[in-house]
C-alpha cells in the first residue's frame, strides 16, 4: 500500500518534467483509448452490417405458399456496387425489413444513398422509374449502400432467374423447406477480410503505442534512472520499484484511457454516420458494450504497465550502472534479429511465389518471409541504438571539430531518442509495405474487389461434361469453372484454366504433359497436368508418372463452379444441376474463397500509417524538446568554453542528421526489402519496390533532416547572463 | 562491524577491487582515500550490497553479504544502512519530507512523517520539509540526503563523496552535521573521500590505488 502511495505522489507531483511525463502518458492512454474503442466499434458495426443483410436475404422455398418472386443482379456507379433486386410482389407477399409494404408496380424502392444518387441523370437513366420509397436503416448494410427494389408485373426478363421467396431473414416460416446450400459454419466463416484487417489494425496499434509509452517512461531518463537506483540503494526491491512505476503509468495511462472512451463517445455522436468501409456505418451502428470498454479502460494502463517495466528493467535490475553514470554500452547481440530477418527475406526471395490458397503448406511456404519481415522491423529497433553508437565512436575520432563533438555527443547519448526514431522508421517501414501490397493487389484482376471479399467455390463430386459445365458457366453470377482431381489431399490436378478459376496467384501457371483420369463411364477424361505453376511444382512430383499410381490412389474427378454472385447464384446452380445432370451431387459444403479486400485494404494501410507517423511525430516532439532542454546547458557551457556559435550549430545538426540519415538508409533499405520479398511472394514485378518506396522513404527522410534545422539551431541559446549565472 | 577478506571484483579487463582486506570496528569513523577510479565507491557499493565481489568475502554487522542472494541483500541494506551520495539524489518528485522517510518501511505513514521530521529537525532544516529537492540549496539537499541516510537509525552509513558538491562552508557544516548525529547514534561510518579534510576529521584513514588497499 505504501508503494502504491508513493507511485502516486510521483505521478503527480509538481514540477515541469512530471507534468509532461504525465500528459504524455495520458495522450498515449487517450490515442490508444480512442483507437481501440474505434476498432472494436467498427468490428461492431460490421457484425450489426451483417445481421441486418441476414435479416433481409430473401428465404427460397418452392414449397412455399408465397406469389412473391425475386431475382439478383449487380450494377456499379463510379466504381461502387449497386445490388438492383427485381421483385413480382402482390399484394400480401412479405416485405423485407425497412420497407412497411411494396410499392406499386412500376415504382421502385431505394436505399437513401441510392436517392441521392439518383440526381445523377447517368445513372436516372438507368432507373426512370417513379421512387415510391425510401428503405429504412433496418433494410440496409451501411448508408453507403446503394439498393434498389425495382417493383415489375410481368417480369420483363429470364423468369428463370426469378426465385419464390416465403420471407426475409435466416429462419423459415414454419413448414417450410428451404433449398439454401450450406455446409455448418465454422470459426473461419467469421474470419472475414474486414474483421482480419481490424484484428490486424488492433495488433499495428500496439506498435507505435508502446514506442510512445516508453518514451513517457523514459522521458529525462538520466534524471529517472537515478531516482530508480537511488530507491534500490535505500533497499527498496525491484519489485518495489515496479511496483512504484507501474502506479506512476497506470494513472498517467488510465486518466488517458477514460479521456479517450469519453472522446470516442463524443466523437461519435458528432455525425449521423461515419464512413467505414464501403458502405459506411450509422453513429447507432458504432457501439461499444460493457465488456468492451472495461477491456479497452484496463487494458490500455496494463499494457502501458507492460511496456514501462520493460523500458525500466535494466535501470531497476542494475542500479550500480546509472549511481556511476556509466554509458550504456548496447551488445552487438542487437544485430541478430536483423541478420535473422534479411535470412529470412533472402529465403523467402529464393523460394519464389506462393499461392495463398493451395493449404496448409502456403503457410510454411510464406513463413521464411513473413517471419522475415517481422524479424527485420524488429531489428531495425534492436539495431539503430547500436549503429549509431558505433557511428558515433568513429566520428568522435575523426574529422572536423563539429563531426568529432557530434559523434562524442551520440556515443553518449540517452537511447530514448533513438529508441523513438527507430520506433517511427519501423512503423514508417510497416507502412510503406502495406501499401506496396495494396497497390500490388489492387491492379491483380484475380482478387475479388467487391467489399463482400468472398467467392463460393461449389464442389460437384462427379465430373461434368463440357456441355454442362459451359451451362453453368453462363450463369449471371459464376465467374469460373473447373475441374480437378486430389491426390492424397495435397497433390492437385488441373489444367491451368481451371487453376487460375480456382485460385489467386495462378497466372504463370503452364500446362504440362496430359494425363488421363478414369471417367465415370469409363471412357476416361483427358486433363493437361500442371508441370509448373508459381508454388506447386513441388507438390506435383509425386505424379509425373501416372502408371506409378496405385489403383487405390487413382484420383477422383471433381467439378467445380467458382460463384461470385452470392448464395443466390448458387441456388440457381443447384436448380440448373437438377435438370442437367441428376446425378451430380451438388450438396457439400460450400468453400469459401477469401482474398484481401482491396477496396478495405488501402484506407485501412493508409490509416494505420497516418496513426503511426502521428504517434511517432508526438512521441518524436516530446523527446526533442527534452533534449534540446537538456542540450542547451551543454551548449552554453560550450560557449563558455570559447566555441563558436557556428559550430555549435554544426555540432547540433550533425547530432541531428546522423541518426535521421542511418535510420532513414537503413529503413529504406529494410523497407524496399520486405516490400520485394512480400510482392516476390505474391507473385508480383518487383518494380513498385523499387519505384514507390525507396523513393517515398527517401523523400520522407530528407524532409525530416530539413526539418531537424530549426530543431537543431535552437539548441544553441545566446550567451547571455542568465546562462552564465545557471552555470 | 565490517570484515573484508580477499574482496576482488573485476569490470571487464579492469580489477575495480583486487585483495581488499580491511576490518572495522562498531562506532569507527572510516574515511577510505585515493585517487580518482581508484576503488572507493566500488567498495562502498560491495559494503551496501549492490554488488556481490567476484572473489572473497564480505562480512558486515554479522551478515555474509557474499551468499546473500539480491532480496536478502536489499532487504539488509533497508534495515541496515544508510547511503549518502555526493549528490544527494533525493526523487525530484517527492518533497524532503517524504523522501527522508523512505527508508521507514515498517512505521504507518504517520509515524514514519513524524520520526522524518524530527530528523530533519536534528539537521537543521525542519522548516524546508514539505519542499521539493529542486526548491532548496545544494547544502540543504545534502543535509536532507543524510537525514534520509539516518532516520531509521542504520548501524552502518556509507558516504560517498558526501560534501563533494558543496562549497568549503556548507561541506564543513555538511561533514559536522553528520558526523555528529553518527556519533550520537553510535554508527559505523565509511566514507569515500579525495579531500583532506574530511579525511582527518574520520577516526581512521585507509588509501586505496587501483583497487587495492595500500596504507
Amino acid at each position: 500500500m505504501r508503494d502504491l502511495r508513493l507511485g502516486w505522489r510521483m505521478a503527480v507531483a509538481a514540477g515541469s518534467r512530471s507534468w509532461l511525463r504525465l500528459a504524455l502518458g495520458a495522450v498515449a492512454g487517450l490515442v490508444a483509448a480512442l483507437l481501440l474503442a474505434s476498432a472494436v466499434a467498427a468490428y461492431s458495426a460490421i457484425n450489426t452490417a451483417e445481421e441486418r443483410d441476414e435479416a433481409r436475404r430473401p428465404i427460397n422455398s418452392d414449397n412455399g405458399n408465397s406469389s412473391l418472386l425475386m431475382a439478383e443482379r449487380r450494377s456499379s456507379y463510379r466504381g461502387e456496387d449497386v445490388t438492383v433486386l427485381p421483385v413480382v410482389a402482390p399484394p400480401g407477399s412479405p416485405v423485407p425489413p425497412g420497407l412497411a409494404a411494396w410499392p406499386a408496380s412500376g415504382t421502385i424502392a431505394v436505399s437513401p444513398a441510392m436517392a441521392s444518387a439518383l440526381t445523377d441523370p447517368v445513372l436516372r437513366a438507368e432507373f426512370p422509374q417513379p421512387v415510391a420509397a425510401v428503405v429504412g436503416p433496418e433494410g440496409i448494410t451501411g448508408p453507403g449502400e446503394l439498393l434498389v427494389y425495382t417493383v415489375v408485373d410481368p417480369f420483363p426478363g429470364d423468369e428463370q432467374s426469378l426465385r419464390p421467396v416465403v420471407g426475409f431473414g435466416t429462419d423459415p416460416p414454419p413448414g417450410v423447406t428451404t433449398i439454401h446450400l450450406g455446409g455448418q459454419k465454422d470459426w473461419t466463416d467469421l474470419l472475414t477480410p474486414s474483421r482480419i484487417l481490424i484484428l490486424l489494425a488492433l495488433l499495428y496499434i500496439l506498435l507505435p503505442l508502446a514506442v510512445v509509452i516508453a518514451t513517457a517512461t523514459r522521458l529525462s531518463a538520466a534524471t529517472r534512472d537515478r531516482k530508480l537506483a537511488s530507491l534500490r540503494v535505500i533497499g527498496f526491491s525491484a519489485r518495489r520499484c515496479q511496483v512504484i512505476n507501474a502506479v506512476e503509468t497506470v494513472v498517467a495511462t488510465g486518466i488517458g484511457a477514460v479521456l479517450g472512451l469519453v472522446l470516442f463517445a463524443l466523437v461519435r455522436g458528432v455525425r449521423d454516420q461515419w464512413w467505414i468501409g464501403p458502405v459506411g456505418a450509422y453513429s447507432n451502428d458504432l457501439t461499444l458494450g460493457v465488456a468492451p470498454v472495461l477491456a479497452v479502460a484496463v487494458g490500455v494502463p496494463l499494457y502501458a504497465v507492460l511496456v514501462s517495466a520493460i523500458a525500466i528493467g535494466s535501470a531497476v535490475r542494475d542500479p550500480f550502472r546509472p549511481v556511476r553514470r556509466a554509458p550504456v554500452r548496447p551488445s552487438a547481440l542487437r544485430l541478430v534479429p536483423l541478420g535473422l530477418g534479411v535470412a529470412g527475406l533472402v529465403t523467402g526471395l529464393v523460394l519464389g511465389p506462393v499461392d495463398p490458397s493451395i493449404g496448409e503448406e502456403a503457410a510454411w511456404l510464406l513463413l521464411p518471409t513473413a517471419g522475415g519481415a517481422v524479424l527485420t522491423l524488429v531489428g531495425l529497433l534492436t539495431s539503430l541504438p547500436l549503429l549509431l553508437r558505433r557511428f558515433g565512436d568513429r566520428m568522435a575520432r575523426t574529422g572536423s571539430l563539429p563531426v568529432r563533438l557530434g559523434g562524442a555527443a551520440l556515443r553518449r547519448d540517452s537511447v530514448a531518442g533513438t529508441r523513438v526514431l527507430a520506433g517511427v522508421l519501423a512503423g514508417l517501414c510497416a507502412s510503406g509495405a502495406g501499401m506496396v501490397l495494396s497497390a500490388a493487389t489492387s491492379t491483380d484482376g484475380a482478387v475479388p474487389q467487391s467489399h463482400i471479399g468472398e467467392v463460393i467455390k461449389m464442389s460437384i463430386s462427379q465430373p461434368l461434361s463440357p456441355a454442362v459445365l459451359g451451362e453453368l458457366a453462363a450463369i449471371d453470377g459464376v465467374s469460373g469453372v473447373a475441374r480437378s482431381a486430389n491426390v492424397n489431399g495435397t497433390t492437385l490436378i488441373a489444367d491451368c484454366a481451371s487453376l487460375r478459376a480456382l485460385y489467386t496467384g495462378a497466372e504463370s501457371c503452364v500446362d504440362g504433359k496430359r494425363y488421363v483420369l478414369p471417367g465415370s463411364g469409363g471412357a476416361g477424361v483427358e486433363l493437361p497436368l500442371v508441370n509448373r505453376t508459381p508454388n506447386s511444382r513441388d507438390f506435383l512430383t509425386d505424379v509425373v508418372t501416372p502408371a506409378a499410381l496405385d489403383p487405390a490412389e487413382v484420383p477422383q474427378l471433381t467439378s467445380t463452379v467458382v460463384i461470385d454472385g452470392g448464395v443466390p447464384t448458387a441456388d440457381r446452380i443447384r436448380a440448373v444441376l437438377g435438370a442437367l445432370a441428376p446425378a451430380a451431387d451438388a450438396a457439400g459444403p460450400i468453400i469459401v474463397r477469401q482474398a484481401m479486400d482491396t477496396a478495405t485494404l488501402g484506407p485501412v494501410v493508409t490509416a494505420l500509417a497516418i496513426t503511426t507517423l502521428s504517434l511517432g511525430a508526438i512521441a518524436l516532439a516530446i523527446t526533442t524538446t527534452d533534449d534540446v532542454l537538456r542540450r542547451r546547458r551543454e551548449q552554453s557551457r560550450l560557449r563558455v568554453v570559447g566555441l563558436d556559435p557556428g559550430t555549435l550549430r554544426g555540432t547540433a545538426l550533425v547530432r541531428v542528421w546522423t541518426p535521421t540519415l542511418t535510420g532513414g538508409l537503413l529503413t529504406t533499405v529494410v523497407a524496399t526489402a520486405i516490400s520485394a520479398a512480400l510482392l516476390r511472394a505474391l507473385g508480383k514485378p518487383l518494380t513498385p519496390a523499387l519505384t514507390t518506396v525507396a523513393p517515398l522513404l527517401v523523400a520522407t527522410v530528407l524532409l525530416c533532416a530539413l526539418l531537424a534545422v530549426p530543431v537543431a539551431t535552437s539548441a544553441v541559446p545566446p550567451l547571455t547572463a542568465r546562462a552564465l549565472r545557471r552555470e | 562491524m565490517i570484515k573484508l577478506v580477499g574482496v576482488g571484483l573485476d569490470f571487464g579487463a579492469t580489477k575495480a577491487l583486487d585483495g581488499v582486506d580491511l576490518a572495522v570496528a562498531a562506532g569507527d569513523v572510516v574515511a577510505v582515500t585515493g585517487p580518482s577510479g581508484c576503488g572507493k565507491s566500488t567498495l562502498l557499493h560491495v559494503l551496501a550490497g549492490l554488488l556481490r565481489p567476484d572473489r572473497g568475502e564480505v562480512s558486515v554487522g554479522g551478515t555474509d553479504l557474499t551468499s546473500a542472494n539480491d532480496q536478502a541483500r536489499t532487504r539488509w541494506r533497508l534495515e541496515n544502512c544508510g547511503f549518502v551520495f555526493q549528490l544527494g539524489d533525493l526523487v525530484p518528485e517527492l518533497t524532503l519530507l517524504d523522501n527522508v522517510a523512505l527508508p521507514l518501511d515498517g512505521l504507518r505513514a504517520k509515524n514514519a512523517r513524524e520520526r522524518a521530521r524530527d530528523t530533519l529537525g536534528e539537521l537543521g532544516i525542519a522548516e524546508l520539509a514539505d519542499r521539493f529537492p529542486d526548491q532548496v540549496s545544494g547544502g540543504q539537499a545534502q543535509r536532507a540526503a543524510i537525514a534520509r541516510a539516518l532516520v531509521h537509525n542504520p548501524p552502518l552509513v556509507l558516504a560517498d563523496e558526501p560534501t563533494g558538491s558543496l562549497d568549503q562552508d556548507s561541506g564543513s557544516k555538511v561533514l559536522d552535521l553528520l558526523l555528529r548525529a553518527v556519533s550520537d547514534r553510535g554508527a559505523t561510518v565509511v566514507l569515500a573521500t579525495h579531500e583532506r579534510r574530511l579525511a582527518a576529521a574520520a577516526h581512521r584513514e585507509i588509501r586505496m590505488l587501483d583497487g587495492r588497499v595500500v596504507a
